[in-house]
């Protein structure tokens, strides 16, 4: 049998489907006979997923819980319709969506799932970060918040996930979460890791449109061993049956009658504030439409606003911004249903709606409250009844549609046509069903008095208070959300208009110096220039936190592997970087972490005989500093061994035994190419390539390294940056007729030398003699065939530069000021060369090349020992233009 | 040296060309590559990098590098006087959009040379690379226009690939 004869059948089996009723177990019987004989084809073959699940829907108990067996085998034949015919409006470009199977949804929306992935893939990170910040800290008692955080997150990634379609990723979820109530969260850091990484590849294997390396059912089945001493439960085939259709599974909760709660936010404020914002946009949207009377609703206007309602709901709970949460989910679940044509959208539900965004309104509103005073929300009643009226009128729907069973689905929504939602509610008063007795029971107690039952609360309440931190107090703030890309040309715009202003100043200035009115406004304009330029500048600006959070995850990794016990800490994470910067950074820094996990922190056992605690710890700090920002990776293990650098340093002829080096020098020595102490070569480092790269990649952002290290007690490297890539400080240097620009961080000092300072070793290499340390002399202009104005270095001025951990002297003809520039590259069509590494345009309106220290002093070093370089390459000689 | 025959495009549609000269002959530039034309600036030099690749100019805010294109064809050098041109072309290289400025003698006109005035250069052999040459305009008077290919005037890849070898140097 074919997949084409295979969708035939199906095709019948959906029509049974639709006949069939919970009620008659005759018909049951006959659809599940038809499934029988389907199971049986070997068709199946080429699709085992699908294969499984109809396995799983036959065995389900029919004549026990026959509602569950329609649901399931409803589901079911729409999943294989659409992984048969290849089609459906699965936005899975892939020839073969069936590789999804089970784990995607025939009605799965692609909008949601792409919103569903940006989402959570940002989520995802903060998620680890928690788990492995909360594996950190040992205290007692931040275990059940811990519990609460991941449990609340799961559930938001179950819903969500649930309502986008992406069945795998609900079941996996479901499961976890099921986990997770059994065994606590720190039995379960890897589990959740592996959690994480297995949503991650899936979404990345969604937008690719290819299929997931791993189903839903397969990672269930992974992990079940490892996890350990899981009893098979009675109860793991009923929720996977209840998850199979999300969408239709109403949670209807036991009543409980009216509490006052309090609650507290968590997450970060931030990042809520933002949420605020976007859902105050969100609700002004489904407002603004709906108020846009006498019109009816078209599928889109309902899916703009099912949309709408489920973002807030899946920010709110992030948030654990519980009331908010329940009532979007409440509310979105009938509008799924609204969309889906199974309950007509009246005014009765226009007006739910508009009753929706009021509620939230005010829960934002308390929400923002308690934010920006750092106290806990309370939920109010307000939330409690209109859950209650949804219920009631989803209630009245379902009996309706009870009554109505046998006739076609389509019919049920012409039977609430109340106009309005008292009515709606007697309707289900007259109709009530025996087994629906609590609700009456829901009723009676939410009568009762709330007073009393607060005030108990307020002292247990009290005495909580005590144990909890009061949260800071945060000033809410604004946002607008602007594409980067616009954002980058404004600020390259910006820099041109900086620079042209100040070149109008210098031309009015010396035209028009004498004029007090030209002097003041060209004060003036200079001031606001630059303003902008820094405002400018901190738009690009983004904390290092996310930094951060991820090399938590690699010290954790990492740590594992090697069997240690590391303990990450940070510091100085809201410090502010340019996004270039934060994105360059990421290589070095992870290479470095690992280092410091790897070689400075030791073993456990080797840790105990030192008399160190058993847990190492891996620190990040980040602070600003006279225009530079500083990071630094501190660990409290072996340090830098001095003597055994040395000695590796001389066996690989980095050094000659009679170098007498300083202890920095000798750190230094880490960076060079092909350098490793390590014994042996693990999977994690020791190959000696990573501190190489780790260097080249800091210098080529004009930044610098340097390592601090006692012998047993630990080291730090810090590394120090530019406030931002895009802007170079440096000292502009007049070098033949042209300008170079010398970027500050490298510059030691500058000075005129005086012949006694200078010497000459084998009549060849320049050495300048500096506060008795003599250094090689290197002159800028010889080596790139400019002319120098002078021949005589006394009558030139010498810059004294650092270069990884050295020192080195550069000849230029004169130094003509500090300033500070955008940085420009020099075109397609000069690729690294080498010594500059790009350009600035100077307030005169000339070109001023930026000297690369590093790379030039290599250059210069080579230019020595080589005689005369290749003619063609000294470059064109100035001055004929 | 496997040119002719491949040249399609211009060749076969003709079109209008910016002439100029260098060192008395008449070359041609296709007109919609042409940006502006200004005379002689400031160009900051940028070391290391081939001599036919003078530096980089400062064109409102944008850094444009510069090219001679008497060096870039290997013909004498001369110094640059208040005739001497720079002629900013927009070409693709690699995919890549590349603004570049041509330094030559003198701009004369813009020439239109439809596909029958257009006739393929001569094959010189191995001794003389014609590759950059979609061919030779034709004009009322005798004057021959040589037009050239932007894409393959432009250097490839690496900028230190050796520039056209001394032994082919022009006239």
């Amino acid at each position: 049998m074919s997949a084409g004869q295979l969708l035939e059948v199906l095709d019948d089996c959906a029509i049974l489907v639709v006949m069939m009723s919970a009620g008659d177990p005759t018909s049951l019987e006959l659809v599940a006979d038809n499934l029988t004989e389907l199971r049986k084809q070997d068709a199946w073959s080429d699709y085992p997923n699908m294969a499984t699940s109809l396995s799983q829907v036959l065995e389900i108990n029919r004549s026990a819980e026959p509602a569950v067996f329609i649901q399931a085998v409803a589901d079911f034949i729409s999943h294989a319709q659409s992984a048969l015919s290849g089609k459906g409006d699965i936005a899975v470009k892939s020839d073969s969506p069936s590789n999804w199977a089970g784990d995607l949804a025939a009605t799965a929306d692609a909008e949601l799932i792409v919103e569903f992935i940006e989402k959570h893939t940002s989520l995802l990170d903060d998620f680890e970060a928690r788990i492995l910040q909360e594996v950190d800290a040992s205290e007692e008692g931040s275990e059940d918040e811990l519990q609460g955080f991941l449990k609340s997150y799961l559930h938001n990634v179950k819903g969500d996930a649930g309502s986008v379609g992406l069945l795998g990723v609900e079941k996996v979820t479901h499961w976890c979460e099921d986990q997770l109530l059994d065994h606590g969260p720190k039995a379960l850091t890897e589990l959740l890791l592996a959690y994480k990484e297995w949503v991650l590849s899936l979404c990345k294997a969604y937008s690719e449109g290819s299929a997931p390396s791993e189903f839903a059912l397969d990672f269930i089945e992974c992990w079940k061993g490892v996890v350990g001493n899981e009893k098979e439960r009675p109860t793991d085939t009923e929720h996977e049956r209840g998850e199979t259709h999300p969408k239709e599974g109403q949670p209807v909760e036991v009543p409980k009658p009216f509490q006052s709660e309090e609650y507290s936010i968590s997450g970060d404020t931030d990042i809520l504030s933002e949420f605020l914002i976007e859902a105050e946009d969100h609700l002004s949207q489904v407002e603004s439409m709906l108020l846009d009377a006498g019109r009816a609703y078209s599928l889109e206007d309902l899916d703009a606003i099912f949309r709408a309602v489920h973002s807030i709901k899946g920010g709110s709970a992030y948030f654990s911004l519980r009331e908010i949460t329940e009532t979007s989910h409440i509310t979105e679940s009938f509008m799924d249903k609204a969309r889906d044509g199974k309950i007509i959208f009246n005014t009765v539900l226009q007006e739910i709606v508009l009753e929706y965004v009021g509620l939230q309104r005010e829960l934002l509103q308390n929400a923002r409250e308690a934010m920006t005073n750092g106290t806990a929300l309370r939920t109010c009643e307000q939330v409690f009844r209109y859950k209650q009226r949804i219920e009631d009128y989803l209630l009245s729907v379902a009996l309706v549609s009870e009554f109505e069973s046998g006739a076609e689905v389509k019919d049920v929504p012409e039977m609430p046509q109340t106009t309005d939602a008292a009515e709606a509610i007697e309707i289900k008063e007259a109709r009530r069903v025996p087994e629906l007795d609590p609700i009456a029971v829901r009723e009676e107690k939410h009568v009762q008095p709330v007073t009393k039952q607060s005030e108990t609360e307020a002292v247990h309440q009290a005495e909580r208070e005590q144990d909890k931190k009061v949260p800071e107090k945060v000033k809410v703030k604004n946002y607008v959300k602007i594409e980067t890309e616009r954002l980058d040309h404004l600020i390259e715009y910006i820099g041109e208009m900086v620079i042209s202003s100040s070149m109008l100043i210098r031309n009015c200035r010396d035209l028009l110096g004498e004029n007090e009115a030209v002097l003041s406004n060209s004060n003036q304009l200079e001031r606001i220039s630059r303003e902008i330029q820094d405002l400018g500048m901190s738009m690009r600006l983004i904390p290092i936190k996310g930094l951060f959070q991820k090399m938590s995850r690699v010290v954790w990794d990492t740590a594992k592997k090697l069997k240690k016990d590391v303990r990450f800490e940070m510091e100085g994470e809201d410090t502010e970087l340019d996004r270039s910067v934060i994105d360059k950074l990421a290589d070095p820094l992870m290479h470095m972490v690992r280092n410091a996990v790897d070689h400075g922190v030791e073993s456990i056992q080797e840790r105990q005989a030192a008399g160190k605690p058993k847990q190492g710890v891996v620190k990040l700090s980040a602070y600003h500093s006279g225009g530079s920002i500083y990071i630094e990776i501190t660990d409290d293990g072996k340090g830098l061994n001095r003597e055994k650098l040395l000695a590796k340093a001389i066996e690989k002829g980095l050094v000659s035994s009679g170098d007498k080096l300083s202890d920095e020098e000798v750190y230094m020595l880490i960076f060079a190419a092909g350098f490793s102490t390590a014994e042996k070569v693990t999977d994690v480092s020791g190959r000696g390539v990573g501190m190489d790269v780790v260097r080249r990649n800091i210098e080529s952002m004009r930044g610098r390294v340097s390592i601090a290290s006692t012998l047993g007690g630990g080291s730090i490297f810090t590394i120090e940056l530019p406030l931002t890539l895009a802007i170079v400080e440096g000292i502009e240097t007049r070098i033949g007729s042209q300008s170079f620009i010398i970027p500050s961080l490298s510059v030691v000092e500058f000075l005129r030398p005086t012949p006694d300072m200078l010497m000459h070793a084998l009549d060849k290499a320049e050495t300048l003699k500096f506060r008795g340390q003599f250094l090689p002399l290197y002159r800028v202009a010889e080596t790139y065939g400019l002319h120098p104005r002078a021949t005589d270095p006394c009558d030139r001025i010498v810059m004294i530069v650092e270069v990884a951990g050295r020192l080195a002297a550069l000849l230029v003809d004169d130094v003509l000021g500090k300033i500070s520039a955008v940085i420009k590259g020099l075109g397609d069509l000069y690729k690294e060369v080498e010594g500059v590494s790009g350009c600035a345009i100077l307030p005169d309106g000339a070109i001023g090349l930026i000297l690369d220290v590093g790379t030039f002093v290599s250059l210069a070093k080579r230019y020595e020992t080589q005689a005369i370089p290749d003619s063609r390459l000294l470059g064109p000689t100035l001055g004929e233009c | 040296m496997a040119n002719s025959g491949e040249k399609t495009g211009l060749y076969s549609t003709g079109g209008k060309f910016l002439s100029f000269l260098l060192s008395q002959e008449q070359y041609g530039l296709e007109i919609l590559k042409v940006v502006e034309i200004f005379g002689m600036m400031k160009i900051t030099a940028v070391p290391r990098a081939p001599k036919y690749l003078k530096g980089v100019i400062n064109l409102r805010g944008k850094i444009i590098p510069v090219m001679d294109l008497r060096l870039r064809f290997s013909l004498e050098e001369r110094p640059y006087d208040n005739k001497t041109c720079i002629i900013v072309v927009t070409g693709e290289r690699a995919e890549q959009e590349l603004t570049v400025g041509l330094i030559v003698d003198t701009v004369l006109e813009v020439k239109d040379f439809p596909a029958e005035m257009i006739s393929p250069s001569p094959d010189y052999g191995a001794g003389l690379d014609t590759d950059f040459i979609i061919g030779m305009g034709r004009d009322g008077d005798e004057q021959v226009t040589i037009l050239l290919d932007l894409e393959k005037i432009l250097p490839a890849e690496h900028i230190d690939i050796p520039v056209t070898s001394e032994s082919s140097a022009a006239q």
